[in-house]
């Protein structure tokens, strides 16, 4: 069954679900929403609700159901999550054999642009921007992704909003939660797409990085239970002509389940002692 | 003299308790166990042993009482090992990563 929700939490009370649906997500909290007519309200605002931990999610009035959605809804997330017990980090996720695939790298990566193309491919997409786990299992965000202009081999979309080059793409419904498999890292180069592995230390480095930048994952224990999954580096060139290489990359490691290939023994971590 | 003041340090050592502070977290990995500090933004690698060690410190927080379950646990002299972890404790602490707590 599908349900409006996203990053863990099941949304009622919005007069639109564009962009909301996740299936087998009846078990998620239920954040109750409403709109927020008073003057000088902020965007959104979280305020406790009638049971003990609950939340409830104030939209100012003359807020867009997709501007909530994104990036509205991923600021929010965060918070939401932590006040239920999960965290969270700026990436984007896709579902394999094994779970989902956490896609990382610091702004204009190209995260967005990767992901719709793994889209185009049959990729199931698990979140584009904000990825909220809790004990090793990624939950779903919003059914969209936000591009920037010069993509429009992934369709037209619809404006992000007036006054906003972006456009965005819907994506289908997808599972509500799936147990995180690995993490790839990316960054740009000159060269033809290349995969690399990642040893624990190497991951741990460039976690605590993003933990600096954005804050996020908040629990150092969940950095290294994350350090502690398959992580990979994909450097490919920003040239869109190479893009489908890298996406065949991303479908390649994905598709593989680590019990049955051992092929895939390449992306477990090393180790050594010091 | 040397002999002395280090005896005494060791013997204060033993008899102390200890905690991982709250902004240091640890995990295995594989054969290696690494410990992060979040406050000085450094992570550091110890050996199977030294992780499981630190585990136990953190568990039981009595040096002591550390002691004498790594001596069952890898069937070794207790005083062998006391005098190996009173080395890994004095290391640990150098490091923050380990804190000794007032008597």
């Amino acid at each position: 069954m599908t349900v409006s929700g996203a990053y863990g939490f099941r949304l009622s009370g919005l007069e639109d679900c564009a962009w909301l649906g996740v299936n087998r997500a009846a078990h998620w909290p239920e954040i109750s929403c409403r709109r927020d007519s008073r003057p000088g309200a902020p965007e959104v605002s979280l305020e406790p609700a009638g049971t003990p931990g609950g939340l409830r999610l104030r939209v100012r009035s003359d807020v867009a159901h997709s501007e909530l959605v994104h990036p509205l809804l991923g600021r929010v997330a965060s918070h939401l999550a932590l006040a239920h017990g999960f965290d969270g980090m700026h990436a984007g996720a896709v579902a394999g054999s094994d779970g989902a695939w956490a896609v990382i790298g610091p702004k204009c990566a190209g995260k967005s642009t990767l992901l719709a193309s793994l889209n185009d491919a049959g990729v199931p997409i698990v979140t584009d921007d904000v990825l909220v786990f809790r004990d090793g299992v990624a939950m779903a965000g919003p059914r969209c992704i936000d591009l920037r202009p010069g993509t429009q081999r992934f369709g037209l979309g619809v404006a992000v909003r007036p006054g906003d080059p972006r456009n965005r793409i819907a994506l289908p419904p997808v599972a509500a939660e799936h147990p995180l498999a690995g993490l790839i890292h990316l960054e740009w180069s000159s060269g033809d797409p290349t995969m690399e592995a990642l040893d624990h230390r190497d991951a741990i480095g460039r976690l605590l990085i993003l933990r600096n930048d954005r804050g996020y994952p908040r629990d150092p224990r969940a950095l290294l239970d994350l350090a502690a999954l398959p992580n990979v580096l994909l450097k490919r060139p920003r040239s869109m002509s190479r893009l489908d290489a890298a996406t065949a990359e991303v479908e390649r490691l994905v598709s593989e389940s680590r019990e049955e290939s051992a092929g895939a023994a390449r992306f477990l971590c090393g180790s050594s002692t010091a | 003299m040397t002999l002395t003041s280090r005896t005494e340090r060791a013997d204060a050592l033993l008899a102390s308790r200890v905690r991982v502070p709250d902004d240091v977290v640890y995990r295995s990995f594989g054969h290696e166990s690494v410990v992060l500090s979040l406050a000085e933004g450094k992570y550091h690698s110890v050996n199977a042993t030294g992780g499981r060690t630190l585990e136990i410190l953190d568990q039981v927080g009595s040096v002591s009482r550390t002691a004498t379950l790594l001596a069952d646990e890898y069937g070794r002299e207790l005083s062998e090992v006391e005098d190996d972890l009173i080395e890994f404790c004095e290391l640990l602490v150098d490091r923050r990563l380990l804190i000794v707590e007032p008597a």
